[in-house]
């Protein structure tokens, strides 16, 4: 009698685990509880209502640093089934190889969807691990990349127009225009130009726009090409020849500058869609957005984009589920309604057209730029890369030394660390 | 009987002991003896599980690392200023705090508060106050007597004697706390003796109140000094190690490689070669301290 019991109690949790459906568990790293996450938490609901495939939403702030928490995870045999993650990052778990590959999963019409750009950077090109290469290993959820920011009143104070199709030329010009003692005290009070050496990126995109690349397509560092170093050389003019850039350019926090900027100390500088949001809440119509200035001879315009895509790791127990989930979220109506209340710029064509983003004067010059814009180095060794060359021109630009042979360093010793963990011969 | 006594009291003794020793041994005997084997290979967090070995080449790589000696300089020269100057303002404020006069409750309070403030906090606090705009608090003062406004974060020759302002600020109210209850302790009659022998005030803090107080200076000198080797937040959050590597220490270098460039092994041999630093400082201070009581007495 008490074995039967036992049998039909069995039975009876078995079936109704089978009843209840799938579980799956989904990692969404960063988000603010004030801005988008409550439209995240609503949309998997809808998910688990129209699947009745269960969904456990973790959120992993910045702070706790979802990366390496990730990685544990991994490590640990205890992987997620769906990771919302910052990019580049995924490609450094799929030279680990415990990626799947989302080509298969993902279906082709939904890829179609995004900015080609985006799913182009989201394909591993290492040569190792073989099963990998060429593979598509995550589908952005959202980018963002930088333009200029700048006060409308201190440039009509100074009559310089707004920077849209500027060249390098107009770009030195106007910020000496609006580099000015405005109390008379023989001090400058503002400064053109607002930057921060300690984010690479903000050197780089004048390196690119000259022509020049972080890595070539054989993965040598191109530091000491001509054009990279025109494009530095531009960037390290600005601080010592033009005088144009604020003090403590060197190291500084970028909130810092927004705060300058707020404060009317900086005319203008570089940053991305969720800074001109908040920058937009201090000084309301006096912010505007413009273009980066183009290289006088290529006319390029590069920006630089970041993006926070989705990843399946190759231990997630159910794959299909998480792709569903993926392209649930992915959904061109689903992914506007997060943008808008994240204030990032959608991944997907048609959820770009929307007029919310196309038609307002902040978002659809972002979405301008994005037409020009790159994304930061794939590689699995990218943040040496980009600690070595920030290091080297942060110290050129401060002891006034010769960018070049701040580049020839960075370049020998990136070249040396890629050459002896067998990434170049 | 006395052998069996004494073999009872000595395993009720084992007993009491072994939940902290449990403890000890499974948090951190352990994963030191891990970390020195997990120094020979070369891993990240990923391939932990199957990772290769390298023998010494990640110490011998080290050797050869001017970033890492650079780290390990900007160590030495954020502990040489920081643990001095944050236990002499300790015990000059012990002194000050330990008379008797109105409000003093207050300002052992206030002194005190900085340290129950959260590092992170704190580190943002004064990344604002540093800010190297003109309109930020610090170059505000400067220029309210007609200077320059400074990088005080910016720059390489200001960056870390800022880092040890903000620490010194931090912390030095627990020392104080500490040498306050060690002046507690000094009996009163030997104040009094000197006082009638004719001793100054400075005569008796260095006749009495200096040596009587050895212990807890010995005490703050090894855990200030253990702390200073350990700093992290405040750089992490202030600097970022810059510019350049101008603020880096070895906990920093440490966590960029270990846990932003995947190098693990790599990481394990500089936390070795950190703890075999603090080891031996901890032994010759102990050396000295020893010495200086065998002199007094």
């Amino acid at each position: 009698m008490t074995g039967t019991k036992f049998i039909l109690l069995s039975l009876l949790l078995t079936a109704s685990v089978l009843l209840c459906g799938q579980q799956i568990t989904f990692w969404f790293a960063g988000g603010d509880p004030s801005l988008d996450l409550p439209i995240v938490r609503e949309h998997v609901r809808a998910f688990e209502e129209d699947t009745g495939i269960r969904v456990n939403l973790v959120v992993v702030p910045w702070a706790e640093d979802p990366h390496t928490k990730i990685q544990v995870a991994i490590m640990s045999g205890r992987a997620p089934d769906l990771v919302k993650l910052g990019t580049p990052f995924e490609h450094v778990l799929a030279r680990f190889g415990v990626l799947e590959p989302l080509d298969g999963l993902v279906s082709e019409e939904v890829l179609a969807e995004f900015t080609p750009a985006l799913i182009e950077a989201a394909r591993y090109s290492p040569a190792a691990p073989a099963d990998m290469t060429g593979k598509i290993v995550s589908v952005p959820y959202f980018v963002d990349t930088r333009a200029i920011l700048y006060r409308k009143d201190i440039f009509e104070e100074r009559g310089v127009p707004e920077p849209m199709g500027w060249t390098w030329d107009d770009f030195v010009k106007y910020s000496k225009m609006l580099t000015f003692d405005r109390t008379g005290n023989g001090r400058i009070d503002v400064h053109g130009f607002g930057t921060a050496a300690n984010y690479l990126s903000q050197s780089v995109i004048f390196a690119w726009q000259a022509g020049g690349q972080l890595l070539d397509g054989l993965d040598y560092p191109g530091f000491t090409d001509p054009a990279f170093v025109e494009g530095m050389q531009f960037y390290y003019d600005l601080f010592h020849e033009h005088n144009v850039v604020q003090p403590g350019a060197v190291n500084v926090q970028l909130w810092d500058v927004r705060r300058m900027v707020a404060e009317g100390r900086v005319a203008m500088y570089i940053d991305a869609g969720d800074s001109a949001r908040e920058l937009y809440n201090v000084i309301g119509d006096k912010l505007g957005v413009g273009l980066m200035p183009a290289h006088p001879e290529t006319g390029a315009y590069w920006s630089y984009f970041g993006a926070d895509s989705f990843v399946i790791p190759s231990q997630a127990r159910n794959k299909e589920a998480a792709a569903k989930l993926l392209e649930w979220m992915v959904d061109a109506d689903r992914m506007t309604d997060y943008c808008r209340a994240s204030g990032f710029l959608p991944s997907r064509v048609d959820a770009a057209a929307d007029p919310y983003f196309a038609n307002d004067p902040i978002r659809s010059v972002y979405l301008k730029q994005m037409e020009e814009s790159k994304a930061w180095i794939a590689h699995p060794e990218a943040s040496f890369i980009t600690r070595v060359l920030r290091i080297e021109i942060q110290n050129a630009l401060e002891r006034g030394t010769p960018i070049g042979e701040a580049l020839e360093k960075a370049q020998k010793e990136v070249e040396a660390q890629l050459r002896q963990r067998g990434y170049i011969q | 009987m006395t052998g069996n006594k004494k073999w009872r009291d000595t395993l009720i003794s084992y007993i009491f002991c072994a939940p902290a020793y449990t403890v000890f041994t499974l948090f951190i005997f352990v994963p030191i003896i891990w970390a020195f084997v997990l120094s020979f290979y070369d891993f990240s967090i990923l391939t932990y599980l199957t990772p290769d070995f390298v023998g010494l080449r990640n110490y011998i790589r080290m050797v050869n690392d001017s970033y890492f000696w650079e780290a390990l300089f900007n160590t030495f020269h954020f502990s040489a200023i920081y643990v001095p100057v944050s236990i002499l303002a300790g015990f000059v404020f012990a002194i000050m705090l330990n008379e008797r006069f109105p409000g003093r409750n207050f300002f052992r309070l206030a002194i005190f508060i900085p340290v129950v403030v959260s590092m992170v906090v704190a580190s943002i606090v004064w990344l604002m106050i540093l800010s190297p705009s003109s309109a930020g608090f610090a170059n505000r003062i400067v220029g309210s007597f007609g200077i320059d406004p400074q990088g005080w974060l910016t720059q390489s020759n200001l960056a870390m004697n800022s880092i040890i302002l903000v620490m010194v600020w931090k912390n030095f109210g627990f020392n104080m706390l500490i040498y306050l209850s060690g002046l507690q302790s000094i009996p009163d009659e030997f104040y009094q003796a000197a006082e009638l022998d004719g001793a100054s005030r400075f005569q008796r803090i260095i006749k009495i109140t200096l040596p009587l107080v050895r212990p807890t200076t010995f005490f703050l000198l090894v855990t200030t000094t253990i702390n200073a080797f350990q700093i992290f937040t405040p750089i992490y959050l202030m600097t970022g190690g810059g510019p350049g590597y101008s603020t880096t220490t070895i906990v920093n270098y440490l966590y960029m490689k270990g846990f932003q460039e995947f190098e693990m092994g790599y990481a394990s041999a500089i936390s070795v070669i950190l703890f075999g630093i603090l080891l031996l400082f901890t032994l010759i201070q102990k050396r000295i301290s020893k010495s200086s009581d065998e002199a007094i007495v």
